[in-house]
């Protein structure tokens, strides 16, 4: 072996060794004039170099993650094991940028523990992809429920008239309906919407409606004033609540209600009222007037006659009645009574009442013996003033004569029909005789009816107050009761014979008031 | 059916035949060595007539054929390359035809480069110099042109074996390469 081959068999050991190592080698330099098979040992050796030192380069570019890199055209079995670790890497790093993109039913097959790791990773993202996405629609769907709930919310808010104010916890304005920019102007402008009292003086600030439903309390239509927009003073029934959740007051809610207008009315209605009591005093006044005269009216005594018992019973109401009555004396054995019920009662039936004592008396002066001319007389006198009154009357003319006795003769212009008691017989009948009302119809005739009386027997007159009293079902005591019960509490006396008829009346009415007058009059025969 | 003269190709799907209804005790597959064994007799003896570059032309055309017809019978239609790739991985995969793993896809230049690992074609030959994937390139082809509508050039860029056999193919749209094949 010569000198020179064997320098360059040491130069290759040194760089198997150098590679063996893991230092980096260059190829080796050939001899100047190598033996053919030294040339051919030098040439593989290089070759080695090269496809070494390529793969290195291409493996540390894969551990550094540089998946592009060419990799080497060697021939060594090896550098196909990293080209199936470049391709799978690739195809992962493919994978995982369609995962990162979103599609979580990536998986990879044939990749030993990498694949069952990859496809487990993308099942758990796609399950917690699915509850996300299962969350997200919950989480929406509650989304659209409350802005449709919040837009039912702020349509029926605003359909309100009324002022509604929501607070937060710590006081704030957080919603209004459209009232408060209609009646406190824009809500920018709140600063003017400051509240005060009735008297003027301004809300301190826990006076506040809504300070006082934060703090738990419940506000009902307290009063409150504002300058409402444009300067107008407006009046408010203010009512305020707290919002209580999962029993924490979140805020608060404030009802202004206009009252403005209500309380207008209400002090208008005021005033209104206070004039009408004082003209109501001086009307009860005149009331007063009226009843003293209208009761001056009415006989307080009667003259006892020869021939004729008379006793009456008169109760009036506390307002001024429409019933009267009169009796005159028309000469030693003739006697003229009158009893008449106007239809109404108050001032006008007073006023009335007047006109009916000045007309009875005139007419009696002239007809007092003749009961049918009496009525028609009386008829003409009124009927003119008679617009919007009626009278019921019954005139009757006793007359004594030595020759016949006793005799009652009576028209009746729609009144009530006399009672006559026959005491020795024991009979009791109503007598009629007929006429219309008077005032209704002008020129009007009415029949006369002329009944004889024997002593003892006894002739009532009365006003409908009594057969027309009500107990407390509604029911009357009635007409054609009346002549029963006046003979079944019969007394000797006239006049107890009247207080007996008066305690049945009010036995029977109960605990009722009386609606009516009631006159009741008894003539005796003696 | 294939004993008329024509000058373009005329093949469907249905020419196939009912394979369930055709095979009711054996199935619908067959060993790979039989698929293999009428290929590379076909192309043996194809290079004996035609010569090579021929031959290649011939096996391209055929795949890109073959390509179209699987496309339109086996793949949805959908619209994204990502949900194409999905398919496309997915019916290789249950057709046993190979293992399709994505290595870069860059949409916007219409450039990809996938690799299939236990090709139906060349698994198991012998890492060499010469491209056997022709047909597999003709396939890729006629995928891609009724996936887009537009041509592709595809070609087999690399291939090694370590255990199974993985063969790169490179993706582009034609125009990219001035009108390359």
């Amino acid at each position: 072996m010569t000198s020179d081959n064997r320098e360059i068999i040491g130069t290759i050991s040194g760089t198997i060794a150098a590679m063996l190592k893991g230092e980096h080698v260059v190829p080796v330099k050939e001899p100047a004039e190598p033996d053919e098979e030294v040339g051919r040992m030098v040439s593989l050796v290089n070759e080695l170099v090269a496809d070494v030192n390529d793969c290195e380069s291409f493996v540390s570019a894969l551990a550094r993650g540089d998946l592009g890199s060419p990799p080497p055209r060697s021939g060594m079995k090896v550098i196909d094991s990293f080209k199936s670790l470049q391709s799978n890497l690739q195809h992962l790093t493919w994978k995982t940028k369609r995962v990162a993109g979103g599609d979580f039913t990536q998986k990879i097959d044939f990749l030993g523990d990498f694949a069952d790791a990859f496809n487990s990773m993308t099942s758990q993202l796609q399950d917690s992809f699915e509850k996300i996405e299962a969350q997200n629609i919950e989480l929406r769907d509650a989304r659209l429920e409350a802005e449709r709930r919040a837009k039912e919310m702020d349509t029926v808010l605003d359909s309100i008239d009324d002022l509604i104010i929501i607070y937060d916890a710590a006081g704030n304005l957080v919603k209004t309906n459209k009232a408060f920019s209609r009646i406190a102007g824009p809500e920018e402008g709140r600063t003017r919407f400051m509240i005060r009292h009735p008297d003027g003086r301004p809300f301190a600030p826990e006076e506040q409606p809504e300070a006082r439903a934060l703090r738990g309390e419940t506000v009902r239509d307290d009063t409150c004033r504002m300058t409402g927009d444009g300067g107008r003073e407006l009046s408010f029934a203010v009512s305020s609540s707290p919002i209580v959740v999962e029993e924490r007051i979140s805020g608060a809610v404030v009802v202004y209600h206009d009252a403005t207008e209500r309380m207008r009315m209400e002090e208008a209605l005021q005033i209104s009222e206070q004039n009408l009591r004082k003209r109501n005093d001086v009307i009860e006044s005149d009331l007063r007037v009226a009843q003293l005269i209208q009761h001056h009216f009415i006989p307080k005594r009667i003259v006892p006659g020869d021939h004729l018992r008379i006793d009456f019973r008169y109760y009036p109401l506390d307002a001024i009645g429409g019933d009267y009555f009169s009796i005159t004396p028309l000469h030693e054995h003739g006697t003229g009574i009158f009893i008449g019920d106007v239809v109404g009662h108050g001032i006008s039936a007073a006023l009335f009442l007047s006109l009916l004592k000045s007309a009875t008396d005139r007419v009696c002066r002239k007809y007092g013996t003749r009961p049918k001319e009496y009525m028609s007389a009386l008829n003409r006198e009124l009927i003119d003033y008679m617009n919007f009154n009626f009278i019921t009357a019954v005139y009757g003319y006793f007359l004594y004569d030595e020759s016949e006795g006793t005799t009652f003769t009576f028209a009746n212009g729609g009144h009530p029909l006399p009672v006559l008691h026959r005491r020795a017989a024991g009979t009791v009948e109503l007598i009629n005789a007929d006429g219309s009302m008077i005032g209704a119809i002008p020129d009007l005739e009415f029949e006369e009816r002329r009944v004889s009386l024997d002593r003892g027997d006894r002739i009532f007159l009365y006003t409908d107050g009594i057969p027309e009293i009500r107990n407390k079902n509604g029911a009357m005591i009635g007409f054609e009761n009346l002549p029963h019960l006046i003979r079944s509490v019969s007394q000797p006396d006239l006049g107890g014979t009247i207080d007996a008829i008066m305690r049945e009346v009010y036995d029977f009415k109960g605990p009722m008031p009386i609606e009516d007058d009631i006159i009741l009059i008894g003539l005796e025969v003696i | 059916m294939f004993k008329n003269e024509q000058n373009l190709p005329h093949f469907r799907w249905n020419m196939l035949g009912d394979l369930r209804l055709g095979r009711p005790n054996l199935g619908t597959t067959t060993e790979l060595a039989v698929y293999r064994l009428m290929q590379f007799t076909l192309r043996d003896v194809l290079i004996c007539h035609v010569g090579v570059e021929k031959t290649d032309a011939i096996f391209f055309e055929a795949g890109m054929l073959s390509g179209r017809e699987f496309h339109r019978n086996l793949l949805p239609k959908r619209g994204e390359f990502n949900e194409f790739f999905d398919d496309l991985q997915r019916v290789l995969k249950e057709m046993k035809m190979g293992i399709l793993r994505v290595e870069s896809a860059d949409f916007d230049a219409s450039r990809f480069v996938i690799a299939i690992a236990e090709d139906l074609d060349c698994s198991g030959l012998p890492v060499c110099d010469e491209e056997v994937c022709t047909y597999d390139e003709g396939f890729l082809t006629g995928l891609f042109r009724e996936q887009t509508g537009e041509d592709f050039q595809v070609k087999e860029v690399d291939c090694w074996c370590s255990g199974d056999r993985v063969c790169r193919f490179e993706i582009k749209r034609a125009q990219q390469s001035g009108g390359e094949r």
